[in-house]
């Protein structure tokens, strides 16, 4: 089985085979694509990045981040909660907004300062 | 007329660095001019993951990429901030004509900083086909309305070009619950990251159309359909290749170009290659004490990489403003060899360079174990291997000023296989 | 309410025909199907207020032209609108056409049109970048050039401050006439007038077919394609042609008001009245032909455009009083000259409504119509008075052609001002520039929705079925 990996721009076409319980990579250029691929395979992580809604600021949303990479299958869930939630101008950057979302634990930070709109 | 020391064009990565660079260096009465009402520039809307890493050392959003130099910016009482104030003229004595809530004055600096950015190729440039119809943006366009104002140009949506903003704007835009339907790259590669590829596209089975471009754009008022087909090499659209798509979003991420409107306003030449003014090495134009950097003198491919060399430029500038370089000046061209685009700058300013001098370089096509060679009139003088080079990819090298002396005529970077 | 007279169509036509009918006492109505006046033929024609030269002897077309041009200069000044005296030049690369330049130097002589031939180099002389292979030129300084949308505006800006309604986003869809007044149906209401004067552009004949069933002329919508380059270094200063032939005027390049140059327009015929597309094809054929006259295609492409013709199938201007019911006029296939020709024919038109209606003056016309304020044409002290009192004077929106929040504020709130993106666009030229509104778009939305007191997510892009923004996040949940 192949699998692109995606830690530098090279993109090394990472081989891979289940050799009983092991896993067998090859075709790495670096020892980051088998990091990589063994967190791909068992639980792949992505990046969080959105807007939330603001009452009473200067722009009408404020860009959020997860401090942490989130499990790939919990993206579409979280972006949706994100969709429903609106906090008060002002807004600090690097201010934590939420702690968890349906019971899992996630950290949802400001990334802008937004003032009160005068 | 108020007088500064120096002025920063630009309130955004360029300009900021610049500016905190040249504080650094002892440079005071600095004044930096934004036309927005916040600085930041174009980092505001860029609300994703993935800056900083090389000049912060930490993963950061382009807002707090952007807030992290504000606050910089703030510690340094004596950099003065105009908001909302745009310069709508420039001479060669270094005079300003700027435009504020207050008034249009001319201000006089002793160096000037140009860091005004870039702005993005338009349907119009790339003679996109059809009518002027609604629903067809610029990606970074959509991207302020979606990440400034909240608000999305399309449900359905179609994008030409597969750089890094054409991807980021697939994952956004469906994250935020339109379909994206496809990108179509005119090139044979991706000029965006794999990791973007992979996150972007293939996350959410995005199908990534290389060799294709868009030849017909469809609808009466609105945009309702577009065509793409796939291209030969020489980037002609093939007959029978053609492939419709219902839509009412047409997203164009085909390159940025530098602003480049106060350079003619100085009758600064423009260097085809970039797009924008011949600096030497010490980022200065042909006219002492005028400085430009960030993407208004080359598209760069990450912003840590505009600090980097802002931060360059503000030693020049602190230098220069110290009296400290000699007027007298020796230029060595330095120009590109086989599979290189350009090269940063496009002159050694023997003189009044630092010991060594970073040389930033494009290559024109994809390229894996390779090496990048310099020479100085035609004898290699530094050989570095690469094991992938790619053309969206800004790489750089050092070259010692050892190597080059005053009989030097022309340094050369290129790259063979 | 009945309406003495009804216009239809809001272009170049119907603006100058509005603009004369409101000196009088009379109850005059525009309608116009699009959302703002001269966004179609008049916008993207080339804007040349030809010297007369070049049309038939004999045709409706030269009598206006000439007509036209004597005027144009006359009204722009009224309403305090550009006309740039540019002069023009037909070039001529061989003895065949110079051939051809003489013929048309006759006509000018006959036309009393001032002309003379002048050699390539004396072009050359004053227009550096015309091809090296131009042997003679035509030289013809009363060629002009206007901004024909702002003229539009401009006129119905005066005749709607003197009391002449516009009805925007109103599409006839039928006219009856029962021998006393017309009843005009549109997508809207009904309107009941005592006459009609059509001036629909390209859909004037079916609104003549409407009345008259014989109405003998057919539109054969003709497609332009253009390129404008950048402001910042035009490439040529005055109106350059090649020697025309059977197919029209050829490829020109042509300064506009704003420092531009169009190049252009290819001509293809073709069926449908709304497509104006532009093509691989077209652009291509444009940029070959640009050659003839220009040394080198230039650098500096900031758009691509096309436009539609409604050149009719009799090869002239047609404009009558309906054969069937008399009181309605008919202003039908109006080509190129039209913008040249549009005040003679709006004197024509508006001179058939006084004799047949025979108004009194009205008593308190206001004829003066000031200038959009352009803080570019004042001097230093007086652009800070003005921001002084209005701080968003200094607030530059647009930085390509550095237009400020005040003067886009002012566009909107005028006698027929904006209401979309389009109209600010073409009155005050933000996101018309390098960047074709990639800079200030978001920011002219933003401005539009708070003048017009709407949300930005109802601000469309030229009326109501071009709405920018396709929803908030708060819908797509």
């Amino acid at each position: 089985m192949e699998k692109v990996c995606i830690v530098c721009p090279r993109g090394c076409h990472l081989q891979y085979e289940y050799q009983g319980e092991e896993l067998i990579i090859t075709n790495n250029g670096c020892k980051r694509g088998p990091e990589y691929l063994t967190q791909e395979l068992i639980l792949p992580k992505r990046m969080l990045t959105t807007t939330v809604k603001v009452n009473g600021g200067e722009i009408p949303v404020v860009p959020v981040y997860a401090s942490e990479y989130v499990a790939k299958d919990d993206v579409d869930e979280f972006i949706g909660y994100l969709k429903t939630i609106e906090i008060d101008a002002p807004v600090l950057c690097d201010t934590k907004i939420v702690w968890e979302i349906n019971g899992k634990p996630v950290s949802i930070f400001t990334s802008r300062d937004i003032a009160k709109k005068v | 007329m108020r007088a500064y020391d120096l002025i920063v064009i630009g309130g955004g990565a360029a300009g900021m660095s610049a500016a905190i660079s040249s504080y650094d260096s002892g440079v005071r009465n600095i004044l930096i001019i934004e036309r927005e009402n916040e600085l930041g520039g174009i980092l505001n809307q860029c609300i994703h993951l993935g800056f900083g890493l090389h000049y912060f050392k930490e993963e950061m959003s382009g807002p707090t990429y952007a807030n992290r130099l504000k606050k910089e910016i703030e510690k340094r009482p004596e950099i003065e901030v105009s908001l909302n104030s745009f310069v709508l003229d420039i001479n060669s004595d270094k005079e300003v004509l700027v435009s504020t809530l207050e008034q249009k004055a001319w201000l006089k600096a002793k160096a000037i900083v140009l860091g005004v950015g870039s702005y993005e190729r338009h349907a119009s440039m790339i003679r996109l086909p059809g009518k002027r119809l609604n629903g067809i943006y610029n990606a970074g366009v959509a991207q302020k309305y979606m990440n400034v104002y909240g608000s999305l140009v399309g449900k359905k949506v179609f994008i030409l070009g597969s750089g890094d903003i054409g991807l980021i704007m697939a994952r956004r835009m469906t994250l935020e619950g339109a379909e994206v339907i496809g990108v179509a790259e005119l090139m044979s590669y991706s000029n965006g990251l794999m990791r973007n590829i992979v996150t972007c596209l293939e996350d959410f089975d995005i199908p990534l159309y290389l060799s294709h471009t868009v030849i017909e754009t469809c609808g009466d008022q609105n945009l309702e359909s577009i065509t793409i087909a796939e291209v030969d090499d020489k980037f002609q659209p093939i007959s029978g290749t053609e492939k419709q798509f219902a839509c009412d979003t047409l997203l164009l991420a085909v390159g940025l170009i530098p602003v480049t409107e106060l350079m003619e306003k100085l009758d600064l030449d423009l260097d085809p290659r970039t797009k924008s003014v011949v600096i030497d090495s010490t980022y200065q134009t042909s006219i002492p004490g005028i400085f430009v950097c960030g993407n208004s003198l080359h598209v760069h491919d990450l912003v840590d990489y505009v600090s980097k060399e802002s931060e360059i430029v503000g030693k020049y500038v602190g230098k220069y403003l110290h009296g400290a370089m000699v007027a007298e000046q020796h230029l060595v061209e330095i120009c590109e060899g086989d599979n290189v685009g350009y090269v940063m700058p496009q002159s050694l300013n023997l003189a009044n360079s630092d010991k060594s001098v970073e040389l930033f370089f494009r290559v024109k096509k994809p390229m894996s174990d390779c090496q990048v060679v310099i020479t100085v009139d035609d004898v290699e003088v530094r050989s570095i291997k690469k094991q992938i080079l790619l053309p969206a990819e800004m790489e750089s090298v050092r070259l010692s000023l050892a190597k080059v002396d005053a009989d030097s005529k022309q340094i050369k970077v290129f790259v063979k296989e | 309410m009945k309406y003495d007279v009804v216009i239809i169509g809001a272009g170049i036509l119907g603006s100058t025909i509005a603009d004369n009918l409101a000196k009088y006492k009379l109850n005059t109505l525009v309608l116009e199907k699009g959302c703002d006046s001269g966004l179609e033929q008049s916008m993207s024609s080339s804007a040349i207020v030809h010297s007369g030269i070049d049309p038939k002897s004999g045709s409706q077309k030269a009598k206006y032209n000439v007509l036209g041009n004597r005027m144009m200069k006359g009204l722009c000044n009224d309403l305090n609108v550009d006309y740039l005296e540019c002069g023009g030049y037909v070039c001529a690369s061989d003895e065949q056409e110079l051939e051809h330049l003489k013929k048309l130097l006759k006509n000018g002589q006959e036309r009393d049109i001032e002309c003379e031939i002048i050699s390539g180099d004396t072009l050359r002389s004053r227009e550096p970048h015309v091809s090296l292979n131009i042997k003679y030129a035509l030289a013809m300084p009363t060629t002009a050039v206007i901004y024909p949308t702002e003229l539009t505006v401009a006129c119905l800006e005066r005749a709607m401050n003197n009391d002449v309604k516009v009805e925007y986003n109103t599409e006839v869809k039928a006219i009856t006439h029962d021998g006393a007044s017309y009843s005009i149906e549109t997508d809207r209401e009904t309107i009941n007038c005592e006459c009609v004067i059509n001036c629909a552009g390209m859909n004037s004949d079916l609104i003549a077919k409407m009345v008259d069933k014989e109405f003998a002329i057919t539109l054969k919508p003709k497609r332009g394609e253009y390129f404008v380059t950048n402001n910042i270094k035009p490439v040529v200063s005055s109106v350059i042609y090649p020697v025309p032939n059977e197919n029209g005027k050829g490829v020109l390049a042509v300064p506009t008001t704003h420092g531009n140059v169009l190049l252009g327009p290819n001509g293809v015929y073709q069926e449908d009245r709304n497509d104006d597309s532009t093509s691989a094809s077209g652009l291509g054929f444009v940029q070959a032909n640009t050659q003839r006259i220009i040394a080198k295609f230039p650098t500096d492409i900031i758009k691509t455009y096309a436009g539609l013709r409604s050149s009719g199938n009799n090869g002239d201007f047609y404009l009558a009083p309906c054969n069937q019911t008399q009181k309605m006029f008919n202003l039908v296939a109006i080509d190129s000259p039209g913008i040249a020709s549009a005040p003679a024919l709006a004197k024509e038109a508006s001179d058939w409504v006084v004799n047949l209606l025979n108004p009194e003056l009205s008593s308190d016309y206001q004829n003066e119509r000031p200038r959009y304020v352009k803080m570019a044409e004042y001097d230093l002290a007086t652009q800070n008075q003005m921001i002084k009192q209005n701080q968003l004077y200094g607030k530059i929106i647009c930085r390509c052609e550095q237009v400020s929040e005040g003067e886009i504020r002012d566009a909107i709130r005028k006698q027929n001002g904006a209401k979309n993106l389009t109209g600010i666009k073409f009155r005050i030229r933000p996101m018309l520039g390098m960047c074709q509104g990639g800079f200030c778009e978001t920011e002219v939305v933003r401005i539009l929705a708070d003048e017009l007191g709407v949300d930005i997510t109802d601000i469309s892009r030229s009326g109501k079925q071009t709405i920018v923004l396709k929803g908030s996040k708060d819908e797509s949940v």
